[in-house]
């Protein structure tokens, strides 16, 4: 339908917009200056929302625009429309807008004020007497992403109803938002959802965003309007420390660590990232006793509590490279150290079920052999300070980790999301859910429904087209729709069948999207190890990639190709992140091999965040082997391992 | 301006502003589906079209270029027997890309496949890995890029040397 009314209207009969940008943030904004503008242009700005541009968002509210101050690079201050988008780029640069940064008080009541909350778990050992203490500190910098592509939101009237179209994870809440700010029902307000083509929250609040201020554009011109913005997100400044009292054999005892998470200028739900958090720290190895805290600090950053699988990723990652810390303490390589300190189980805990360290052993094994990895590390640790007259600079590393996907139980408790399952009068089953519909993601939900409710020859499972769905399913972060949605999904399949054993279809029945019902927090949702080989560029200084080596568990429906394909995405957005660069040598290009064990214990898994905080964990391992002087900060540039190379240089 | 020029084979008389980016024109004047990001120049690669048979960024290419040439757009491309090759390509070598990028990963693969598919020439290795970074997508490595390029060229003169022999 969506389609169908874009093409109908005459492009003439349309309004372009863009954005204005302040030149730098955090900022207070001191004036704003306008040419005269030609009666062909229009602003949108704060003034137009006579109840404020605020809209909630979770458990916060998140400004549309905002003309006094500027908290973060990308917040927008005004918008511009016109005739189309060439002029209106044109015109953009007649606005001069003068900004000042935030007086030192300002700064420090908004952002340095200290922890905004925090959360944590287990308890210490008393008794450390005779333990080896081996410590780390692993430090992610927050990167900017603003997309690379122009990211387009079209609104126009349509009788009482106003219509939205935009590629976005969470319709409803671009609905909520609208309306909230447009003064409008919730049901005049129809989302139609483009297909999103991110799979993280780069599309999860900008759309909500423009959709405010494109439907405001929308009311006040009286027609259609179109805003073309990039889409502006950022990882979170995570902080781990960590402290592990060790056996003489080298195995861990006990362990604390502190985690710090700098979420950006606006809270969305800050538990819900903590949550996370505490479940990436927890290291799978055994211990006798662990113990972890975390808070939260607002920092002149777009919000970001859902940046792609943070702050797991960067837990999961900190608590690999620590145990390779224990093993090069002990001067052995970590498959070696690994195969004694991890064995049996995990114990059970609040934020995840017991894990079966065996079968992580069994997962990481043929990789091992495959990269030849004991020989290269051995190979490659004689590079270390004293012997850093050969002239190689290679390192290798490997890594090991579970992943989880979707939110936590206590957050699913506190928001209901759901999605509808029908059985209708010809016995066909159709699911409606409002998560947004990758082919791929609607084949595998079909085959779920087959699965699990066995439709005869002549019925077919039908995933509805979300186009207007007044449904909410919540938004696709953190691998929801992949997580606790198949189960819930299947057990929403059982419920309709006994209902038709009582009379005749068509029967629906509403569910809750996420499982509440948990005792921990999280599920397991498959488990991964990887083997990393790097070379370092000793001219540039930039950490080459030669190989990796992933072996990753996938649930028996998911796609093999499709899996492949998320992995490879993974391993090398998450390498990209680290600053590490592909190898372009023609004798050895880049490669990510990958093996793919099914995991019978689960229909469907995604192990993307734990992916990538192995990648994290490897890259850093891998460099440490390089050049050791270089330390766990993420990203690494060119500088930072001059300066490492320079204290080697000295050293030796 | 009015230029006049073919879209995946249909010839066209449009009268735009001479400096309007190929991909807007394309998207808004023409209505091709799949060109559906334009980076303002900040190189993503997405919007990669064929000018005649040589593969552009269409963001920055104006429109008073493109008079009297022939653009062909992954819309067009799909419907090709052409595009089997990459298609059957990508299959064989177990390799997806994923949906964002696949329209302007398929026409770099075709431009490259249109340069080697006459003669025997040998692939150059380091020259396909050079362009592999022209589409700004994590989601395939440089060796697998290599590999379906190898593939669908291939395939490609396979066929072509099938029909030639059979016409001959
Ligand atoms: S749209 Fe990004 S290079 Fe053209």
């Amino acid at each position: 339908m969506a389609e169908h009314m874009r093409s109908s209207l005459n492009k003439s009969s349309k309004s372009y917009g863009t954005l204005v940008f302040p030149a730098s943030a955090p900022s207070r904004i001191t004036d704003i200056r306008t040419a005269e503008p030609d009666s062909r242009y229009f602003t949108v700005r704060t003034s137009d929302f006579p109840d404020g541009c605020s809209f909630p968002f979770l458990s916060g509210t998140i400004p549309a625009l905002s003309e006094d101050r500027a908290l973060h690079p990308g917040q927008p201050i005004m918008a511009i429309f016109g005739p189309d988008h060439e002029s209106v780029i044109l015109a953009r640069r007649s606005f001069k807008v003068d900004v000042v940064p935030l007086a030192a008080e300002e700064y420090e009541s908004t952002f340095a004020q200290g922890a905004s909350d925090s959360l944590s778990w287990g308890n210490p050992k008393e008794d450390r007497e005779g333990l080896r203490l081996v410590s780390s500190t692993y430090k992610d910098e927050f990167h900017y992403h603003v997309s690379p592509v122009l990211i387009s939101c079209e609104c126009w009237i349509d009788g009482e109803k106003l219509h939205v179209e935009v590629p976005t994870q969470w319709p409803a809440n671009v609905r909520r938002a609208v309306a909230a700010t447009c003064q409008m029902a919730e049901d005049a307000v129809i989302v139609h959802q483009m297909s999103v083509m991110q799979r993280y929250d780069e599309d999860l609040i900008w759309p909500s965003i423009m959709a405010v201020i494109t439907a405001k554009a929308c009311q006040k011109a009286g027609m259609p309007c179109v805003l073309r913005s990039h889409a502006y997100s950022a990882s979170p400044t995570v902080e781990i420390h960590r402290n592990t009292w060790c056996a003489e054999d080298g195995s861990p005892v006990d362990e604390e660590c502190e985690a710090v998470l700098h979420l950006g200028a606006w809270e969305l739900d800050d538990r819900e990232a903590m949550r996370q958090c505490l479940a990436g720290l927890e290291p799978v190895y055994n211990l006798q006793s662990f113990r972890a805290e975390v808070s939260v600090r607002r920092s002149p950053t777009p919000p970001s509590t859902f940046f792609r699988g943070s702050p797991f990723s960067e837990a999961a990652a900190s608590a690999e490279i620590h145990a390779t810390r224990i093993a090069s303490s002990l001067e052995l390589p970590f498959s070696k150290w690994k195969s004694y300190a991890r064995t049996g189980k995990r114990p059970f805990t609040d934020y995840m079920p017991s894990v079966d360290l065996d079968s992580l052993q069994a997962l990481s094994g043929p990789i091992i052999e495959e990269s030849d990895f004991n020989r290269k590390w051995a190979s490659y640790a004689t590079q270390t300070d004293d012997f850093s007259l050969l002239s190689f600079n290679r390192g290798i590393a490997l890594a090991e980790g579970v992943s989880v996907a979707g939110f936590s139980t206590s957050f699913s408790r506190e928001h209901s999301f759901q999605a509808r399952l029908t059985l209708t009068e010809k016995q066909n089953l159709t699911l409606l859910t409002s998560f947004p519909q990758r082919d791929a993601y609607a084949a595998l939900m079909k085959k779920m429904i087959e699965l699990e409710s066995d439709l005869g020859e002549d019925n077919e499972a039908i995933v509805l087209d979300n186009d207007a769905v007044m449904l909410d399913s919540g938004p696709d972060v953190l691998g929801r729709a992949m997580g606790h949605f198949p189960s819930q999904l299947s057990s929403a399949c059982t419920k309709l069948r006994l209902q038709e054993k009582e009379g005749n279809p068509p029967f629906s029945i509403v569910f809750s999207a996420d499982e509440e019902l948990m005792p921990c927090e999280f599920e397991p949702s498959g488990a991964a190890a990887l083997v990393l080989e790097l070379r370092m560029d000793s001219v540039s200084f930039t950490p080459t990639v030669v190989e990796a080596w992933l072996a990753t568990t996938k649930g028996t429906l998911n796609n093999r190709e499709a899996c492949l394909s998320t992995m490879r995405e993974e391993v090398a957005s998450a390498l990209a992140e680290c600053g590490a660069k592909p190898s372009e040598d023609p004798a050895r290009p880049f490669k990510i091999n990958i093996t793919l064990q099914d995991d019978t214990g689960h229909t469907v898994t995604d192990t993307s965040s734990c992916v990538r905080g192995l990648v994290k964990a490897a890259f850093l391992s891998a460099l440490g082997q390089c050049v050791s002087q270089v330390g766990n900060r993420l990203p690494v540039s060119a500088a930072d391992i001059e300066k490492a190379y320079r204290n080697r240089e000295g050293k030796s | 301006m009015r230029i006049e020029l073919t879209v995946d084979g249909k010839y066209l008389a449009l009268s735009v502003s001479s400096d309007k980016p190929l991909d807007l024109l394309l998207q808004e004047d023409v209505e091709v589906r799949n060109l559906r990001d334009h980076c303002d120049g900040a190189m993503c690669g997405q919007c990669l079209v064929l000018l005649d048979d040589k593969a552009v960024f269409s963001c920055l290419t104006p429109a008073f270029m493109v008079r009297g040439r022939t653009i062909t757009t992954f819309d067009g491309f799909q419907r090709t027997r052409d595009y089997r090759d990459i298609e059957k390509a990508f299959a064989s070598c177990h390799i997806r890309p994923c949906e964002r990028c696949l329209p302007a990963r398929v026409m770099l693969i075709e431009s490259i496949v249109r340069r080697y598919e006459t003669g025997t020439g040998e692939l150059q290795d380091a020259e396909v890995l050079q362009e592999a970074g022209l589409v700004r997508c994590h989601c395939l490595d440089s060796a697998a890029f290599l590999a379906v390029v190898r593939e669908a060229l291939a395939n490609r003169r396979k066929r072509k040397n099938v029909r030639r022999t059979k016409i001959s």
